[in-house]
């Protein structure tokens, strides 16, 4: 159990504002739980939070993309959207997600890193 | 459940206090803002962190808990009802169990390491070499400053530091 990029850069906004987990909870209108699930990652980060973050404490541009990085490098469960997707796609991903369970972070990044180059030039 | 550490005594433990508060640059008198080192705990102790569980996930008698997690450091579960209360209604008790796990977390990473794998019942060791002992006694000493509670009152202490009766009559014993 750990922070995630999430849960440090909040840990951080907090500290520099003179807050707790507590506060946040309330300026999110969400439970100390929740919150904290959230930055320890059990859970994924809720969408509505950026913006409720981002307006509170004023972040500029380049602190709201940090904030998004931090986000995506934070997400712990990936939707797939059936009916968006064919059969076989939906094999895939299927696939694809049971595979990346316990892989080291370096094969998962070369592998998107790839899947990523191969999407760019189609 | 207690384990056996090296021994301290209640000299060192006042000195610990105080490197403690000096640690996360809290003066060394007045009330110890426990939420705010909980916050900072990762900072000074590599790989510590702090969550708040539902109360069902934690046994009924525990309102919080050190364990250790795999980034070599240690994880610091509380109850929601613990630091809610804490939160809201600074209650000095809730308080105290937070910082006896803060404590926990601060001893071992100065040397005081359980000597055996065993464990021992509650009450068993003698207080000194008790892993529980040293973690409760430091956290009243963090707490409530030696020399500044000199002379004090049971319910000036309690108001002064925000700590519950028991914490504040032990200190009136000492």
């Amino acid at each position: 159990m750990a922070y995630t990029s999430f849960g440090e850069y909040v840990r951080i906004l907090r500290i520099k504002h003179h807050q707790v987990m507590g506060d946040m909870a309330k300026i999110l209108g969400t439970t100390t739980p929740y919150l904290s699930s959230v930055e320890n990652g059990r859970k994924n980060v809720p969408k509505e939070w950026i913006d409720k973050i981002e307006k509170h404490y004023g972040l500029n541009s380049a602190d709201k993309a940090k904030l998004i990085n931090a986000v995506d490098e934070s997400k712990v469960q990936y939707k797939i959207v059936p009916k968006n997707a064919g059969a076989a796609q939906r094999k895939a991903a299927v696939q694809f997600a049971r595979s990346f369970d316990g892989m080291d972070d370096e094969t998962a990044e070369k592998i998107i890193a790839l899947l990523n180059a191969k999407e760019e030039k189609a | 459940m207690d384990y056996r550490t090296k021994p301290v005594s209640r000299k060192h433990l006042r000195i610990y206090a105080q490197v403690l508060r000096r640690l996360f640059d809290v003066p060394q008198d007045g009330p110890f803002p426990v939420l705010t080192v909980l916050e900072r705990l990762g900072d000074y102790f590599e790989g510590c962190c702090f969550l708040v569980v539902k109360d069902k996930y934690l046994p009924k008698q525990t309102p919080a808990r050190c364990t250790a997690n795999d980034n070599g450091g240690f994880t610091i579960e509380i109850k929601q009802s613990v630091y809610d209360g804490a939160f809201e209604r600074n209650i000095g008790a809730y308080l105290g169990f937070i910082c006896h796990e803060i404590c926990h977390v601060f001893l071992f990473s100065i040397g005081y390491r359980p000597l055996y794998e065993r464990s021992f019942a509650n009450n068993t060791l003698p207080a000194y070499c008790s892993v529980e002992w040293q973690a409760k006694a430091l956290s009243g000493e963090v707490m409530i400053p030696y020399r500044e509670s000199r002379g004090m009152g049971l319910d000036k202490i309690m108001e002064t530091y925000h700590v519950s009766k028991g914490f504040a009559k032990t200190r009136i014993n000492l």
